[in-house]
C-alpha cells in the first residue's frame, strides 16, 4: 500500500498556504463587485442587456464551463494522487487540466473574435463593456493559472519533490478551483440569465 | 488514489454538469416570470459554487473561522447579486 503525503504537505494544518487562501476570498470579492455591478445594469437596462445577451454564442460559454468544470476535476484528481505519491498519475492529471485551460483560452478567443468581428467592442455599450471587463479580468486569471500549472509540470518530476512542494501543488490548485467557481457565476450571469 | 475519494471527486462533477444542464434548459424553456427563473437559475450557479468549495477546495480541512468566511461569501454575495437582479435596490 502507498504511503500518503497528508494534506497540507507534511505539516499536516491545511490544503495550501493560509495566505493564498485570503488572496483568494479577497479576489472573489473583487469579482463578487462585479457580478453586483452586472446584475444592477441588467437590471436598469433590461432592454440592453438583453439584446447584448442574444449577440453571445451561448454554446461557446455553455462549451468553456464544461471544460473548467472538467479541469477542475482534473486538477482535484491530480492534487489527490500527488498525496498518494503516484507521480505518473499527477503529471497525467496535471497535463489534461492544463490543456482543458488551453482549450478555454483558445474558444475564448475565438469568441472575442467573432464580437470584434461583428462590431461590438468594449466601448459599444454599457453591457459589452462589462462583458469584455469581466471576461477579460477572468480571462487574466486563467492565464495566471496556466503559468502556476506549467511550473508544476516542469518543476515537479519526483517523489521527493511531491512532497517538497506539496503546498505549491495545493496553492495552484486551489487557484485553479477559483477560476472555475468564478467562471460558473459568470456563465449564469451573463449568458443564461433571462 | 482511494477509489473512495475518486468516486467522491467523480460524483462532484456529475452533480455540476447535472445543474449546469437544469439551468441552460431552464433558461431555454421556463416559461414562468423571466426574473423569477433568472434568480433561480443564479440560484443554481451559487450552488454550483458552494459544491466546488467544499469538495474539490477542501474547505472543510481548513480552519474554521475560513469556512466561515467562504461560506459567508457564498450566502452574501447570492442574496446580494439576487437582490440586485430583481431590482430590489
Amino acid at each position: 500500500m502507498p504511503s500518503e503525503v497528508k494534506n497540507s504537505s507534511i505539516n499536516n494544518t491545511i490544503p495550501a498556504e493560509l495566505g493564498l487562501w485570503i488572496f483568494i476570498l479577497i479576489d472573489m470579492c473583487i469579482f463578487a463587485l462585479y457580478f453586483w455591478v452586472f446584475a444592477w445594469g441588467k437590471a436598469n437596462n433590461a432592454e440592453m442587456y438583453t439584446q447584448g445577451q442574444a449577440t453571445l454564442n451561448i454554446f461557446f460559454g455553455g462549451f468553456n464551463t464544461a471544460v473548467l468544470l472538467i479541469s477542475s476535476f482534473f486538477i482535484a484528481t491530480s492534487v489527490h494522487a500527488a498525496r498518494l505519491l503516484d507521480i505518473k498519475r499527477f503529471q497525467t492529471f496535471l497535463k489534461f487540466t492544463i490543456l482543458g485551460g488551453v482549450i478555454f483560452l483558445v474558444v475564448k478567443t475565438i469568441e472575442y473574435q467573432e464580437k470584434f468581428a461583428a462590431g461590438f467592442d468594449i466601448v459599444s455599450n454599457e453591457f459589452y463593456r462589462n462583458y469584455f471587463t469581466f471576461t477579460g479580468f477572468h480571462l487574466l486569471h486563467v492565464i495566471f493559472g496556466l503559468g502556476f500549472l506549467c511550473y508544476l509540470l516542469f518543476v515537479i518530476k519526483s517523489e521527493e519533490q511531491v512532497r517538497t512542494k506539496m503546498l505549491h501543488i495545493e496553492g495552484a490548485a486551489l487557484y485553479w478551483h477559483m477560476v472555475d467557481l468564478l467562471w460558473v457565476v459568470l456563465f449564469s450571469l451573463i449568458y443564461l440569465v433571462p | 488514489m482511494s477509489a473512495i475519494s475518486h468516486n467522491k471527486l467523480f460524483l462532484v462533477l456529475v452533480a455540476l454538469f447535472s445543474l449546469t444542464l437544469v439551468s441552460w434548459l431552464g433558461s431555454i424553456y421556463l416559461n414562468a416570470d423571466t426574473r423569477i427563473s433568472g434568480a433561480m437559475i443564479m440560484l443554481i450557479a451559487f450552488l454550483k459554487v458552494r459544491l466546488i468549495i467544499i469538495h474539490y477546495m477542501e474547505l472543510t480541512k481548513t480552519f474554521f473561522a475560513l469556512r466561515i468566511a467562504f461560506e459567508t461569501w457564498v450566502v452574501l454575495v447570492a442574496c446580494v447579486t439576487i437582490a440586485l437582479y430583481l431590482g430590489k435596490f
